[in-house]
Order: C-alpha cells, then structure tokens, then sequence
C-alpha cells in the first residue's frame, strides 16, 4: 500500500469513517463528474450521473429557475428482464428503446472509461 | 447492495471500479442484445440496424488502430522509454477515442431523443501523460490515424 493511501485510511480510521462511508464518498465524487459528462452543467445545476450498483444507474438533476422555485429531475435506470428500463420517482417505468437507449449506452461506456482517469487523479 | 461484496476489493476506489465494470457489461449485453432483436425485427428500425453495423465494423478498425497508436504515441514520448509510460492510462485515452468515433457514427442517424446527449468534446479535453488526443469529429479521427500509421511505419524502418 502505498504512503498517501495508508494515511487516508489511517485518518479515516481516526476519525471513525468506516469503509461504506468512504466507498460512499467515492460514489459522491463519481456522481459529480458523471454529470459533467454531458456537457457543461448550467449555474444553480446541481446535476449527478453514476453508477449505484450492478443493477442500478442514476440520474439527478436539481435546479432553481428564476423564480427561486425548485426542480428535480430524478430516475433510475435498471435492467429488467431483458430490457433496460427507466424507474421514475412515482414508480412508473419507461422502456428505453432507440436513441435514448444508445444515449444511454455511449454514457455508461464513456463512464466507465472517466471514471477510474479521474479518481485515480484525486486520489493522488 | 453489491451481488456479492466479497468478490470485491476492500479498497473503497477499486470496489468502486470493479462495480461499474461489472454493471457497463451487464447493460451493455442488454443493450446490444435489444438493438440486435430490433434490427433483425422491424423495418423501422433499418436505422438502428446500419448503427450496429457501423459500430461493429468500427470495433474492428479501432482494436487495430489501438495497436498502431500505442507505438505512435510511444514513439511520440522520445524523452521517455517505453517501460515508463503507462500503457494502461494510454489505453484508456485510445478507448476513449474510440467511443467519440462511435459516437460520430452514431449521431448520424436523427432520431427522437430523450436523454441529453454527451458531452462530445469531453474527451478531447482529457489529458494523462501529456499526451493530448483531440478528435471532435471524423475528419480529425481520420488524419489522427493517418498521422498513427505514419508514425508506426517509421518505426519499423
């Protein structure tokens, strides 16, 4: 193990941080970049794209219009069967198909290429 | 909510890592497999069916085009030897390529859309080694090829 790793896991260890609140706070940092991964994220745009589990992909977008009035955009996107279905908050469910479901494919690939280039960045 | 969390690393990144790994397979399998069944069944998806088509036919030429551009990019790094570059950060760079040449052919086809599409120049902008790939288009994917095989053809002078 290297030195910085083993001070982070050391202060983590200090500070009582188990091993999911870390494995969550890497899931955090994902999140961030995994929005920015469909271009540059609009002022007051709180907007996230990752990876949660095996099965499940999450989109999240929160934003204040002029107004000062809140919006969220939030559903997952899981495997069902043998389709890939989109779970919206209410519990409704949208079959992805055409190039939606390309879009979604290029943006779990592209992740998964960012993802481990940016967090081993971070990590350093 | 891992399948099976001892099959893991304990390390919290590369946990991470292995996760989404594993779930851009499974989706990718399901994916593929839906746009399979959608060209071979519906005339209305012809669309789809020439994407796939393009998309595998790409596959091939970027599975050779990595290997040229490994040497190029290598040969690129003349103040550093070949053991000390790495190769994996490369691969990565090169892959990512890939995706926006797949994404180019892609984009060709309008359909309805309803999912924000990438960021397209987000690749171009990623940077490791100081190796610099820039390819917004595929004109400029073409003469980065062009320039590959140049660069691997000296190399086996």
């Amino acid at each position: 193990m290297q030195v910085p790793q083993l001070l982070k896991k050391l202060t983590n260890h200090l500070i009582g941080k188990s091993q999911d609140d870390s494995y969550n706070d890497v899931i955090r940092q994902a999140a961030k970049i995994g929005g920015s991964l469909f271009g540059e994220v609009p002022k007051n745009h709180n907007r996230q794209f990752f990876c949660l589990d095996e099965d499940t992909w999450v989109w999240h977008d929160e934003w204040r219009d002029e107004a000062g009035k809140t919006h969220v955009d939030n559903f997952q996107y899981r495997i069902n069967g043998n389709q890939v279905v989109k779970v919206f908050p209410n519990g409704s469910i949208h079959h992805l198909k055409d190039q939606e479901m390309i879009n979604f494919y290029q943006a779990i690939d592209l992740y998964s290429k960012i993802i481990p280039l940016q967090l081993s960045k971070q990590q350093q | 909510m891992l399948t099976n969390p001892n099959q893991y690393s304990t390390n919290p990144i590369d946990r991470y890592l292995e996760v989404v790994q594993h779930s851009r397979n499974r989706f990718s399998g399901v994916i593929e497999s839906m746009l399979a069944n959608s060209s071979s069944s519906s005339t209305s998806s012809a669309g789809i069916a020439v994407r796939v088509s393009n998309i595998d036919n790409l596959t091939g030429l970027a599975s050779d085009q990595l290997k040229i551009n490994s040497q190029a990019l290598a040969a690129q790094e003349s103040g550093l030897s070949q053991s000390e570059l790495n190769k994996d950060q490369i691969r990565a760079q090169l892959e990512l390529m890939y995706a926006e040449a797949r994404q180019v052919v892609e984009e060709s086809v309008p359909l309805s859309q309803n999912t924000p599409s990438l960021n397209t120049n987000l690749a171009s902008d990623v940077s490791q080694n100081n190796i610099v790939i820039s390819a917004s288009n595929s004109s400029d994917l073409e003469q980065l090829r062009q320039q590959a095989e140049a660069l691997a053809a000296s190399l086996k002078e």
